[in-house]
């Protein structure tokens, strides 16, 4: 009855598989902001004006985003920042 | 002791014989506790120092988070303890002279970094607040240390021990990093 349905069921199975994720890097009272500027330049090859602007998300407002994109790419921004000491977590976009 | 400066491509501290052990042990420590610590189980279970060292990645999708922990933890604490090993090594040399190569630097701060993060977990640091006080708690104690009030009143020895090693690591890893950024600046801006 409905057109929109049979899409909006295949869609879910698709949708799990090409996801949007998103890299946070969260406060914490130990790692120094220059430490974090530093990080964020040399693993995302971010401007020292850039790195530091996310920097200071992460030190006033507690988080950011630092990078979007598939599970996998994810994984390894994570996994980069958890090397570094740095608090970061992963999760569906808009989730 | 005396902070990181550069020198040529080279940062460089100066540590007495004394502090050149503190910090070598403490290095070695935590390379210790990622070393025969048995994989992180659930977060609730795990050591916080050690779940600081390893954290779950996706706390919204444990399924996520578990799968990441198969992938990444094995690698992750071999790195970190490679690293701490080399920090270790270098500082169980007989030489006033911590010399870091400025190309090592990331990898020396990140191994400071962890050992910061181990002692915060100690000490219970979880916010900014926590440890600004920290410092204000320092300069109390060794204010009663110095003076005439009764020996040991209300010090916990081994809380200040660790404070006071945390926050060497915090000056020297501070002045490592300014030699690291002098190094970059003015290439990107």
């Amino acid at each position: 009855m409905d057109p929109r349905e049979a899409p909006e069921t295949g869609r879910s199975a698709s949708t799990r598989l090409g996801d949007v994720w998103v890299t946070i890097v969260w406060n914490d009272p130990v790692n120094l902001m220059s430490y974090v500027t530093h990080v964020f330049q040399t693993h995302f090859g971010w401007s020292r004006a850039k790195a530091e602007k996310k920097m200071l998300e992460v030190h006033n407002g507690g988080k950011t985003v630092v990078s979007s994109g598939g599970l996998e790419t994810m994984e390894a921004d994570v996994q980069a920042m958890h090397s570094y000491g740095l608090w970061a977590t992963m999760s569906r976009s808009g989730s | 002791m005396k902070a990181f400066l550069r020198r040529g491509k080279n940062a460089v501290a100066l540590l007495d014989r004394h502090e050149r052990a503190v910090l070598s042990a403490a290095f070695e420590e935590v390379a210790e506790l990622l070393d025969e610590s048995p994989n992180v189980p659930t977060p609730s279970e795990a050591d916080p120092a050690l779940l600081r060292l390893l954290p779950d990645a996706a706390p919204s999708d444990p399924e996520v988070s578990e799968e990441f922990r198969r992938l990444t933890e094995a690698d992750l604490r071999t790195h970190k303890t490679d690293r701490l090993k080399s920090v270790h090594d270098a500082l169980s040399e007989d030489r006033p002279e911590w010399t870091v190569p400025l190309d090592e630097g990331l990898s020396t701060a990140a191994a400071l970094t962890d050992v910061r993060l181990v002692i915060a977990a100690r000490l219970g640091l979880e916010t900014d607040e926590d440890a600004a006080l920290l410092a204000g708690e320092l300069d109390v104690a060794k204010g009663l240390l110095e003076g005439d009030l009764p020996e040991g009143l209300g010090i916990d020895h081994k809380r200040i021990w660790l404070a006071s090693v945390y926050q060497a690591l915090t000056w020297l890893q501070d002045s490592l990093i300014a030699c690291l950024m002098d190094k970059k600046g003015g290439r990107d801006e």
